[in-house]
């Protein structure tokens, strides 16, 4: 497996790499459609830059009084205007279906992707969800860039066409190309240079954007209006998007100044070969009239090649490098997993002398683990704030690899078991947990998709959790949509969203490993207590009845003694290692680190 | 009906470019308008060149305003360019002060909950985060290339009627036609129903499900990722059908289009080829006629198009938030000043208070005094009314019943500035300003040494210089735990305090903290707002004990009230919540009777 921190290293993959990539992926979606597009954005680019041709006719016919090649010229021009726009259009709705079909492929292909990498470092590390951020809020600039490349391809054949009729007065006229090279350099430097001022004031823009959220949203708005801060959160606002706006603002100009300049030189030598040509060659009439209408198309052409390159360049290409770069991330995280995930539990989980650092960061969170989860036990988690507990839960659903060191399930390397079929066999409920904003009936229910539509699962998952007077105080109970935000949806309070969570947590019913990390945070002493009794009960049911329960694990993270206490094994993390390991009375004779705490908590109730 | 609408809308949107910045606004229209002219004085100097040329004139003068025209054709789209981005910027950040003030000038919190508002206030906030759409600054610039193609049509097909009267608007006509029929698959006019925007909106939270962070754990842990984008390709192929049979081409008004182009192009190229072999036009003219009739297809090329819609519909939003939003979030207006409240008591009498949007009503006839100069905790299940009374306090809402009373006053008749400076309070979801930590502490301003002074009573010294920005991404900038955090927020109402305020509200402000922590800061807290009002809001016995008075709250109504020691000797509710936890530190088997198989 390659170390995903070389890949963050990495710069992004070259662009035309990407480009290329892309391309093919989109002919692997819509293969008929892509061509389709491409063609006619060829095809309408011929009769535009005909046009110049039957200018140079209607001169010529008019000079040497020739009536047929006069009304050729006017045919030809009517027909040239007629046909541009039908192809224009034509071509644009062709490539808006092909657009709106290969974006779907590719918003799915992006999820999937970052669905599908086992791990969730790329979840977490800010430098990489800086790189995603684009990729995931912005999947319509990689759809933007078939467009994109389409026309640069008409734009490019306008060009030649162009470029062939000047050579036919004078194959020094070519060089009228060469003149706009200043332009075409002044549209691949200066998007970089706003770009670099845009990024430059990235935390005046992002602090602009934090303080219009909290003047405008509800949460911190109690706040606001208690501290009376409102009008200096506008000023504020204003004056960070100032600080903002300034440099950015001075690089457009300094944008404006520099293609003004590329483009009077062009301007120039376009006054150059008129007179070069009417002057110079002594050119017929025709050949002045071809020069003067190829040569202002000339410029269109090339403004329009230029600007669509500069968009290639400066948003578009970045986009599919990022999905390039993903790709490669997903592939390099994909690991040799050649083992089946067990059916039951007989020896446990151990964790050897175990090590881990954040990817990208230095600090270890957890030094030198070693443990033994033994089949059957309830393992409770304490220690301090930032003490590795949430770290210890997350490798072993393997949603991180261990820095170094290693987890072994009954002997075999949990990083050779399949992390898919592992996660199969987990449960549990997370601190941060999500809200699924769904009808309460499928928010508890994803937590097996199989049974997501199991009414008597998902009311014994919600019993199990405690969570029956959530669903009773709901006007639809099961099927009422949660959100506030949704036609229908009600606002639930954050520790009935708790209680969901963890009935989402109880649905699978035989996992190998139950995960609580401080599930119960946020409720009240009586819920609390309740749910308490049911750890109590599962821990009695799975080792009092060796043989038939599959050896479940469960591990509980949690800063509440009283819960603690009933744990067959409690692990003390201090800082980034293990303090002591054993049981309540164990601990307690140990009079060492738990002891202490213990005796911090309980006093208060004496 | 619909159109007059939009017309409005794109009306609105033209109208605030000069109010958001007049220099920038001027500047972009007369560009406009110079870029519109310039092809057909290109065109003209085109005619007189030829004709020099032909007649053997000099050329120096036609070459120079061949010149000037086309050097100023190329170097007017760069400028208008950095115009468009400027001023779309400004435009969007004028926008969003307007939508800032509007948010933060009502006194109440109803226009941040009221679910239509919150809809429109959704799409007015995000139409710059480059998620639905191209941001403002972009989008000007897409507005002004096309309105300088219709322009520029316009202008070139209108040099016509120096050749022939009917030509503009035979031509013209045409080109325009093409507008009106193919008007259905240009814009997708049903895409701002209420089906539509919700098949967006969930395709969209799908999207977001399986690709942002918030949800990575959970998805990875039952396997959600295949089941989230089936459902997501299902919802967004729905939604592009839609869009898809909306907006495709339909044949017959093609065909006609066609027709109708085609016919109007031959009738006068025709016409001028015609004129031109009877030798009628010289060829100066026939140049400019012929060069200005082609020119005239970019009226079906410009107009209005889609960016105009994207970039004027938060305009509309906006414009139309603000006025709704002042009713909406607007309470009683009080004169009195509260100097020196609460001096005496607070006094709920029968008070009754329900959230607009939900069903059962909170609070009904409640009853309490809070007497001045004390600590209270408000203890109580989940849902039983103890953030509400804190949100009351601050005068966040009004009761529907009775009143509140401060040392007598109604807290309606009292000036809510004057209130409100007199309050401080932590919620739960505390605000975490991406700000230094001297402004996480004083949000409004204070001294260093009160800063400092408030981070020590909360036991936060050391966390940070003050300096330093609380949140990733800023120069120097750095993240703080969870538990961290509370103590800011602790210290930014002990510094509330310090600076005079005198009633605090703390709701559940140890939530995040651990044992330790928790013991600790609840002695400071207390010490530090002994000679104030303080109301806990809490479910944990742990901290509320030491209160001087605790208030057992269930369903909206008070069912004990006393101090720790009075309650335990009442025997009551109180005393079987208190002994329910206390009881697990001292034995641990007590718990028999309990089903065994509940979470088999």
């Amino acid at each position: 497996m390659r170390s995903p921190d070389a890949a963050a290293d990495e710069e992004l993959p070259p662009a035309l790499r990407s480009m290329w990539r892309l391309c093919r992926l989109g002919y692997s979606h819509e293969p008929a459609l892509l061509l389709a597009a491409f063609l006619l954005s060829l095809l309408a680019a011929l009769p535009d830059a005909l046009l110049a041709l039957w200018l140079k006719f209607l001169g010529e016919g008019l000079l040497h009084d020739d009536p047929s090649k006069l009304r050729l010229a006017g045919v030809g021009l009517a027909v040239s205007a007629a046909a541009t726009w039908f192809l224009r259009t034509v071509s644009s709705r062709v490539q808006r279906r092909f657009r709106d079909k290969v974006s779907i492929a590719l918003e799915s292909h992006v999820a999937r992707l970052q669905a599908s990498v086992s791990t969730i470092a790329h979840q977490e590390r800010p430098d990489y969800l800086d790189r995603l951020a684009v990729l995931r809020d912005q999947v319509f600039v990689l759809d933007h860039m078939y467009m994109s490349m389409f026309s640069t391809a008409g734009w490019v054949l306008r060009l030649g066409v162009t470029i062939a009729l000047l050579v036919s007065i004078h194959p020094a006229l070519a060089l009228l190309a060469a003149f706009a090279l200043p332009t075409v350099m002044a549209s691949t430097w200066r998007p970089g240079v706003e770009r670099k001022a845009e990024e430059k004031g990235a935390p005046h823009n992002r602090l602009a954007k934090h303080l219009f959220m909290t003047a405008t949203t509800a949460p911190p708005g109690k706040e606001v209006r208690v501290t009376g801060i409102g009008p200096k959160l506008v000023e504020d606002r204003r004056a960070a998007w100032e600080r903002w706006y300034g440099p950015v603002a001075s690089a457009r100009w300094g944008s404006a100044v520099w293609h003004t300049l590329a483009w009077a030189l062009f301007g120039g030598a376009y006054v150059g070969a008129i007179v070069f040509v009417a002057v110079g060659l002594d050119a017929s009439v025709g050949s002045t009239l071809l020069v003067l209408a190829a040569g202002s198309r000339l410029s269109a052409y090339i403004g329009a090649t230029v600007g669509e390159i500069g968009f290639l360049r400066g948003i578009w290409l970045d986009g599919s490098r990022r999905l390039v770069w993903l790709e490669d991330y997903a592939a390099s995280v994909v690991v040799d997993e050649d083992l089946p995930a067990p059916d039951r539990l007989s020896d446990g989980i151990r964790l050897e002398a175990v090590s881990f650092a954040y990817p990208g960061t230095d600090r270890l969170v957890l030094e030198d683990v070693d443990l033994h989860l033994p089949a059957g036990a309830v393992v409770a988690v304490v220690g301090e704030n930032g003490a590795g507990k949430s770290t210890l839960v997350k490798l072993l659903c393997k949603l991180y690899a261990p820095t170094t060191g290693r987890i072994a399930v009954d002997g075999q390397p949990l990083s050779r078991i399949r992390g898919e079929e592992w996660r199969a066999r987990l449960a549990g409920a997370f601190q941060d947990f999500f809200r699924f904003e769904f009808v309460a009936r499928q928010s508890v229910g994803v937590g097996d998709i199989p049974m997501l539509d199991d009414r008597p699962a998902v009311a014994g998952a919600i019993g199990r959790a405690g969570a029956d007077d959530v669903v009773d105080r709901l006007e639809q109970g099961l099927e009422t949509q949660l959100g506030p935000t949704w036609p229908g949806g009600v606002e639930v309070s954050f520790g009935q969203w708790q209680k969901l969570a963890l009935a989402r947590g109880f649905m699978r019913q035989q996992p190998l490993l139950l995960v609580l990390d401080e599930p119960t945070a946020a409720l009240d002493a009586e819920t609390e207590h309740a749910l308490f009794e049911r750890y109590a009960a599962a821990a009695r049911s799975s080792t009092g009845n060796e043989g038939s329960a599959e050896g479940r694990i469960t591990v509980l993270v949690s800063h509440r003694f009283s819960t603690v206490r009933m744990a067959d094994l409690i692990v003390v993390l201090d800082g980034a290692r293990v303090a002591e390991v054993g049981t309540h009375d164990d601990l307690m004779a140990r009079r060492g680190q738990y002891a202490e705490l213990y005796g911090f908590q309980a006093s208060a109730y004496r | 009906m619909l159109a007059r609408l939009r017309e409005r809308q794109e009306w609105k949107f033209f109208s605030v470019l000069p109010k958001a910045d007049r220099g920038l606004a001027t500047a972009w229209w007369a560009v406009l308008a110079l870029r519109g002219v310039l092809p057909a004085v290109f065109a003209i100097s085109m005619g007189l060149l030829v004709a020099a040329v032909q007649h053997d004139d000099p050329l120096g003068g036609p070459l120079a305003v061949v010149g000037a025209t086309f050097v100023l054709l190329q170097v007017m789209t760069p400028i208008h360019q950095a115009v468009s981005a400027n001023l779309g910027s400004r435009v969007a950040a004028w926008l969003y002060d307007r939508l800032t003030e509007a948010c933060v000038r009502p006194p109440g919190m109803g226009h941040l909950e009221d679910q239509q508002l919150t809809g429109d206030l959704t799409v007015a906030r995000e139409f710059d985060f480059g998620m639905t759409g191209p941001p403002m600054h972009l989008n000007m610039d897409f507005i002004a290339g096309s309105l300088v193609e219709m322009v520029g049509g316009l202008v070139s097909v209108m040099v016509l009627f120096a050749f022939r009267w009917w030509a503009p608007f035979v031509l013209g006509g045409a080109w325009l036609s093409t507008h009106w029929l193919l008007r259905e698959s240009g814009v997708w006019r049903d895409r701002n129903t209420d089906e539509v925007r919700l098949a967006q909106r969930d395709a969209e939270y799908t999207y977001r499900l399986a690709v942002d962070p918030p949800a990575a754990k959970e998805l990875r842990m039952f396997g959600l990722a295949g089941w989230a984008i089936e459902r997501f390709i299902d919802r967004r192929r729905k939604l592009f059908e839609l869009q898809y049979r909306a907006t495709r081409l339909r044949e017959r008004p093609v065909i006609w289009a066609v027709v109708i182009v085609v016919a109007a192009n031959l009738a006068v190229f025709w016409t001028l080829a015609g004129a031109a072999a009877g030798g009628h036009l010289p060829l100066g003219r026939v140049v400019v006629f012929a060069q200005v009739a082609v020119g005239a297809s970019m009226i079906a090329f410009g107009g209005l198009n889609w960016a105009m819609d994207g970039a004027s519909a938060p305009v509309a939003a906006v414009l139309r938030l603000e006025p709704a939003m002042e009713p909406a979030g607007s309470l009683r207006v009080g004169v009195r000043p509260a100097y020196g409240m609460p001096a005496r008591e607070i006094v709920f009498r029968d008070v009754g208070f329900g959230y607009p949007l939900a069903g059962s009503p909170v609070l009904e006839h409640f009853d309490l005094t809070i007497p001045a100069g004390s600590s209270l905790a408000i203890v109580g299940q989940n849902g039983a009314g103890k953030t509400t009374l804190a949100k009351l306090l601050c005068r966040l809402y009004d009761p529907q019943d009775g009143a509140i009373e401060v040392d007598g006053v109604d807290l309606r008749d009292l000036d809510i500035e004057s209130w409100r400076q007199r309050v401080t309070a932590v919620f739960q979801d505390f605000i975490r300003f991406e700000l230094p930590l001297r402004d996480n502490v004083a949000p409004a301003g204070a001294p260093d040494d009160v800063i400092l002074a408030a981070l020590a009573d909360a036991g936060a010294t050391g966390l940070a210089d003050l300096d330093t920005p609380l949140a990733r991404g800023y120069d120097g900038g750095t993240d703080l735990s969870g538990g961290q955090w509370q103590r800011v927020a602790l210290a930014r109402t002990l510094c509330a305090v310090r600076q005079g305020a005198g009633l605090v509200l703390l709701d559940e402000p140890t939530a995040q903290l651990d044992v330790r922590g928790e013991a600790e800061i609840f002695r400071r807290i207390l010490d530090a707002t002994r000679h104030v009002t303080t109301i806990l809001v809490s479910h944990r016995f742990s901290t509320v004990r030491h209160a001087d008075r605790i208030c057992v709250l269930e369903h909206g109504r008070v069912v004990e009230l006393g101090s720790h020691e009075e309650l335990m000797a009442l025997g009551g509710r109180y005393h079987t919540m208190f002994e329910l936890q206390a009881q697990r530190f001292e034995s641990a088997d007590e718990d028999e009777g309990v089903e065994l198989d509940a979470l088999a």
